[in-house]
């Protein structure tokens, strides 16, 4: 039981990640790799502000919040000026570059050491021990957080950036200024992403750098490229095979020795196929070009 | 005058080519002023340098009284300029109507924000421009196909599409590059009415790219001939047509 409600609450956790870097990725059209870092930027954030007692939980969410805006408005203003491949290598560059900082700054995120001990939110002087309290308060988080992120998918702004995603010129002639609306979808998928990172560090109450890594952020656009992007179904869809795909392959009875090393090859394998068989994603609408 | 846009000595040079060489010209409201030449003669170009996408080496373009050159593209055309592509260049995984309306959009109404605060101005504002957006769906002969995608449309039909994106903006003024190349004669026929009606009816006022020299001898009352990035020759319609040097450089007659 626990073993599944752990695998509801990553699900949980997953979704708004998976649906932030839909905004950019899949209305956008631009392939962004440093997610993951933005994620890493809330949990850490949080992680640090609430070990070390400066501020209460709910506080240490929203400095979260607004640590990872800060980060994404330097981050974007410089990855902006590129488009397509070059704009997939310069995330990447800072996907990196954050990692780093993550490893080596010991004073304040201790390294590889990782941080211990980061206390869950209470509320109302609950103090959410269990799993299936902490599923609870994750599907909460997510009930309130999804439909702000549809409201944005069908506005007039989520328009807007298909649009620029299709031809940046064209839209360009219509009086659509490409780098403010890009600049704006990319500052809020991070600011989104900051808060399953921040529930992430306080549900394993340990974090380190490897959970935010240039792999995680592969695995996020993987999550869309899989699943489809542009649309609501794609990410959800990607979201839940990522997830349980490989929890899947645990119970395909394999020689201890090997699991592993096979586990991962089918895994692979089987995202291959389904890239080829279906390259807009399963519940895609559309083929993200590079 | 009553010039809506005045080019003075546009110069621009990529490299060691000289691509325009003191251009000047002027366009007169409610017009339709045909700028023709052999390939490369900087045409293409000069609208780039009109839209904002490229920007000039010396001189300055005035739209309304107000000089442009230097301004964004997107700014240029909320000026109530209208850029039409050669390539076409719509919004191919956006439906028919889709791609009508996004181009409608209120330029304060696309940041997300506004989304959560003003959301019902801005639905309002949407559903007022999808009933226009209609109007011009049909007026083009798209309504069958306005919930369709773009990119499965025909060639024919997207050009009549993106002809319905310019017209439902509500430009003052439109630049159509080569608006009936690779068209059928009946759809040339159906485009060259829509350009004299929007001129007619809006009292839009139009530059025009064409190779075509009977669509030329329809619809411009003004020709620009452009050779080698200069303007070779410039005057009314049928004194250029009719021009024995412009026959032989251009028609080869």
């Amino acid at each position: 039981m626990n073993y599944i409600l752990h695998l509801l609450i990553m699900i949980g956790i997953y979704l708004p990640l998976a649906y932030s870097l839909n905004l950019i990725l899949g209305y956008g059209g631009l392939i962004s790799f440093c997610h993951a870092a933005f994620y890493g930027i809330g949990a850490y954030t949080y992680a640090i502000l609430v070990t070390s007692k400066i501020i209460n939980p709910s506080a240490a969410l929203f400095a979260a919040i607004f640590v990872t805006t800060v980060v994404s408005l330097i981050i974007g203003r410089i990855a902006l000026r590129f488009r397509g491949d070059l704009f997939l290598f310069v995330t990447l560059g800072f996907q990196m570059i954050i990692f780093v900082i993550f490893y080596n700054w010991i004073g304040l995120t201790n390294g590889p050491y990782g941080l211990a001990g980061i206390s869950r939110p209470g509320c109302f002087g609950i103090y959410l021990k269990t799993p299936i309290q902490y599923f609870i308060l994750i599907l909460i988080i997510d009930i309130i957080l999804i439909p702000m992120i549809f409201i944005l998918y069908r506005s007039s702004f989520g328009l807007t950036l298909k649009a620029l995603r299709e031809n940046e010129i064209a839209a360009e002639s219509l009086g659509i200024e490409p780098v403010r609306i890009y600049y704006q979808s990319f500052v809020i998928s991070a600011a989104i992403a900051a808060i399953p990172g921040a529930f992430y560090a306080s549900y394993l109450t340990y974090i380190d750098p490897t959970s935010f890594t240039l792999n995680e952020s592969i695995f996020q656009a993987a999550i869309l490229l899989l699943g489809g992007t542009g649309n609501k179904s794609g990410p959800f869809v990607g979201v839940i095979i990522m997830i349980l795909l490989p929890e899947a392959l645990r119970f395909v009875g394999l020689p201890d020795s090997l699991a592993h090393h096979i586990r991962e090859i089918i895994y692979g394998l089987l995202l291959a196929l389904l890239m080829y068989f279906r390259p807009q994603g399963i519940a895609g609408e559309y083929r993200i070009a590079t | 005058m009553n010039n809506i846009l005045v080019l003075n000595s546009i110069n621009k040079r990529f490299g060691d080519i000289k691509v325009l060489m003191d251009i000047n010209a002027s366009i007169t409201k409610g017009t339709i002023t045909a700028f023709i030449g052999p390939n490369g003669a900087g045409k293409t170009t000069l609208f780039h340098t009109i839209a904002g996408t490229i920007k000039p080496d010396s001189g300055t373009v005035i739209y309304n009284g107000n000089k442009i050159s230097g301004l964004s593209p997107s700014a240029v055309a909320r000026l109530g300029i209208g850029r039409q592509f050669q390539d076409v260049r719509l919004f191919g995984n956006l439906t028919v109507l889709e791609n009508i309306i996004v181009g409608m959009i209120s330029h304060k109404n696309r940041d997300f924000w506004r989304v959560y605060f003003h959301s019902r101005q801005i639905k309002n504002e949407i559903n007022e421009n999808k009933k226009n957006a209609m109007k011009w769906i049909d007026y083009v002969g798209l309504a069958d196909f306005k919930s369709t995608f773009a990119h499965d449309l025909s060639f024919g039909q997207q050009r009549l599409l993106s002809m319905a994106r310019l017209f439902a903006k509500g430009y003052n003024f439109l630049l159509l590059d080569e608006p009936t190349a690779g068209l059928s004669m009946s759809m040339v026929n159906k485009i060259m009415d829509l350009i004299q009606d929007v001129v007619r009816k809006k009292n839009m006022s139009v530059a025009l790219i064409e190779h075509n020299i009977s669509v030329v001898s329809e619809l411009a009352s003004h020709i620009y001939f452009l050779n080698e990035g200069k303007v070779a020759f410039s005057g009314k319609a049928n004194d250029i047509l009719s021009n024995r040097s412009v026959r032989e450089m251009y028609m080869g007659l």
